[in-house]
């Protein structure tokens, strides 16, 4: 029965860890790069759904992506590939900290203009210290000096993968009805014994760990940052863009989401060429207009 | 028969005698670069019709979009190398994602034909790879340009103050520094004031310039700042006798609103530029387009593919290599004007194609843009002080 439940994400995992081992030909290459991008801003978009759960509306998780991004793309050479990631993360870790200490007790949308507060003044930053290359921007040297070619996928994937298991823990532990409480009711919550605040803290730190930890794979494979990249509001907006059309609050849909709208934009950008955004928001429009709970509200199972 | 069968032969002879090259065009046809992306893309398809007409060099082109975006760009240049097996690139518009393709051209080792990039941070990531040519010039060459009109403003105009309105990001704000320092060691006092592009709220900034008094307004930003700040200016009486401006592309039209006029800025190429190849350009592009462009990376685009297939016709290959070798010693007259390959000022790259002297300063003069200096290619006289009211 337990495997039956996660037969829908072996099916979705699978795929990707065949991918470098398919004889693909020419397209190959194509579709690790394609892969890479499509697990990367899944894992993003799994991060902003773990606060989601929490009722928290965040635009923060631009600000998470770039501060682990510069974090482990200024560590990089010093201490390497694997503790400059960790550290990467930790540093947005950090920076989820100081934001949640301060703006947690905030609710809905006044949360979500903080959070947005929070990554101009991270941006701002980024181009006025010297340290970070400013404006100009910071070299980032690739995943374990260049010498094993997918060594940045299976980063990728990892993080996906460190995404996804947290995302069931939280799902399958007492912490989700913590989470589902504190989104429906806060005051109610508190009455129910919830620590509210500790919840939603949690929440911004777990999400936090994972954007940092893309954010340091994304420079990695980039090879550079910039702090209009790294952190842009529309890395931010595509992290909730992508469980929308999923599903909220659920594992799968972020999952679903990530992989069928990002593999999406990139097919219709290779048909369509140009105009596919056209056809691109007309697909998001119509399935936030007809399917509520998202992709996997096709299943006819809620969750969360 | 013998007619038909000699016919054949002559088509089939044509048909061999023609060297195939196939080039992959990576440039940002959606995003923030998408005006000069599609401007490019005329200038090549431009080039590429002219060049198949001609005969001798049979030009396919892929083009893919890199949405100036990294995310984007990387998977687009894979499929050019993987799925579409290109040998020649012609693209790298935006310094970031130009950066981010560093990685995967080193990788594939494409001749690389590069169109924009202008950040010397790109010069150094692409130090040592043997087929990388960069046409545009590189950013220390804009700010020498620059600053050669500066020194002659206060030379012969005797302006000795400017006011410098920066946007935040990279682009204004990457050599502020630089700018400060070089405008003070010629003379000028300087006061720097940075904005954020596209906000349009620049009263209370000009209102702190009024009290400096300064002889030039020198703003860096984007085009969707050229009209706030033309009217903002007015609105809290700063009467600079030079408003110069430094966007990568002017709105579209502004040449038809009265407050452009005598706003003065740098371009590479404006389609009055008088010499033979620019009016050919002017001419063909006209022609296939049915408008004229203002945009100079369409003629850069141009010259990319013109350049690309006289090194072919050159070379008598389709070998990237020895076209490389053919484009290294090139020498060939384009819409900006001579061009030929040298190593870069720094030494980081062997082949850099055009340098300051393609750039030069122009001025909204009734209704168009009108170059004014250097003399050698002025058609105008310089309108100093300008007249910044409203009529």
């Amino acid at each position: 029965m337990r495997g039956a439940n996660h037969l829908p994400l072996i099916l979705l995992f699978l795929p990707f860890a065949l991918l470098p081992s398919l004889p693909l030909g020419g397209w190959g290459a194509f579709l690790l790069d394609v892969g890479f991008f499509v697990l990367l801003f899944t894992a993003l978009a799994l991060s902003w759904d773990l606060v989601a759960r929490t009722g928290q509306l965040s635009l923060a998780h631009g600000a998470f992506f770039g501060l682990g991004a510069y974090g482990a793309g200024l560590l990089a050479p010093q201490v390497g590939t694997l503790p400059a990631l960790l550290l990467g993360a930790a540093v947005a870790g950090a920076g989820a900290l100081i934001l949640g200490s301060v703006t947690l007790r905030l609710h809905g949308l006044y949360f979500a203009i903080a959070s947005l507060a929070f990554s101009e003044v991270l941006r701002t930053l980024a181009l006025k210290l010297p340290f970070t290359g400013g404006p100009i921007g910071l070299p980032v040297p690739p995943p374990f000096g260049g010498t094993w070619p997918l060594a940045a996928y299976y980063l990728s994937f990892s993080v996906l993968l460190l995404a996804t298991a947290l995302s069931l823990w939280a799902e399958k532990s007492p912490f989700r009805l913590a989470q589902a409480a504190t989104r429906q009711s806060e005051a109610v919550a508190r009455v129910l014994g919830v620590r509210v605040i500790r919840v939603k803290l949690w929440s911004l730190l777990l999400g936090s760990w994972v954007a940092g930890l893309a954010g340091g794979v994304y420079g990695m494979k980039t090879l550079f940052l910039s702090p209009y990249d790294a952190f842009s509001l529309g890395r931010a907006v595509e992290a909730l863009v992508i469980p929308i059309f999923g599903g909220l609050y659920t594992t799968l849909g972020p999952l679903v989401g990530g992989v069928v709208l990002v593999s999406l934009e990139q097919a219709l950008r290779l048909w369509i060429k140009e105009g596919y955004l056209v056809v691109y928001g007309a697909i998001l429009i119509l399935v936030i207009l007809f399917l509520p709970r998202g992709l996997v509200g096709i299943l006819g199972r809620r969750r969360g | 028969m013998r007619k038909v069968v000699g016919f054949l032969v002559l088509i089939a002879g044509l048909a061999w005698a023609q060297i195939p090259l196939k080039a992959g065009v990576i440039l940002p046809l959606s995003g923030a670069s998408a005006v000069s992306g599609k401007a490019a893309l005329n200038g090549i398809q431009l080039a590429a019709d002219e060049v198949n007409a001609a005969g001798k060099v049979r030009l396919e082109l892929v083009v893919v979009d890199d949405g100036t975006d990294p995310a984007k760009a990387v998977p687009a240049f894979t499929k050019l190398m993987t799925v579409d097996k290109v040998d020649i690139v012609i693209g790298g518009l935006a310094s970031g994602v130009t950066f981010a393709l560093s990685g995967p051209v080193k990788q594939h080792g494409p001749l690389f034909l590069v169109i924009g990039a202008a950040s010397s941070v790109v010069e150094q990531a692409f130090e040592g790879y043997p087929l990388f040519f960069h046409y545009h010039p590189w950013d220390y060459h804009n700010v020498a340009a620059a600053l050669q009109f500066f020194q002659y403003l206060n030379r012969e105009h005797g302006a000795k103050k400017v006011a410098i309105l920066y946007e935040d990001g990279p682009f204004g704000s990457a050599g502020i520094g630089v700018y400060r320092q070089q405008l003070e060691k010629l003379g000028y006092q300087v006061q720097a004031e940075p904005f954020k592009t596209g906000s349009g709220q620049f009263t209370a900034i000009l209102t702190r310039f009024r009290a400096f008094a300064p002889d030039i307004l020198y703003w860096i930003g984007y085009d969707v700042d050229a009209l706030p700040i033309a009217t903002q200016a007015r609105q809290v009486g700063l009467r600079p006798k030079l408003i110069y401006g430094a966007p990568p592309s002017w709105p579209i039209g502004f040449e038809r609103n009265p407050l452009s006029n005598d706003i003065a800025g740098m371009t590479a190429w404006l389609p009055t530029v008088a010499n033979a190849e620019s009016r050919r350009f002017v001419d063909a592009y006209r022609k296939k387009y049915g408008e004229v462009t203002e945009e100079y990376m369409a003629p850069m685009g141009y010259t990319i593919v013109r350049s690309l297939a006289l090194a072919a016709e050159q070379a008598g290959s389709a070998d990237k290599n020895r076209i490389a070798e053919a484009l290294a010693g090139l020498k060939m007259n384009t819409p900006f004007g001579p061009l030929s390959f040298k190593p870069s000022d720094t030494g980081h790259t062997k082949y850099q194609g055009f340098g300051p002297e393609i750039w030069f300063q122009f001025q909204y003069l009734q209704g168009s843009r009108r170059p004014v200096f250097p003399k050698a290619v002025a058609t105008r006289p310089l309108r100093y002080p300008g007249e910044y009211y409203f009529r």
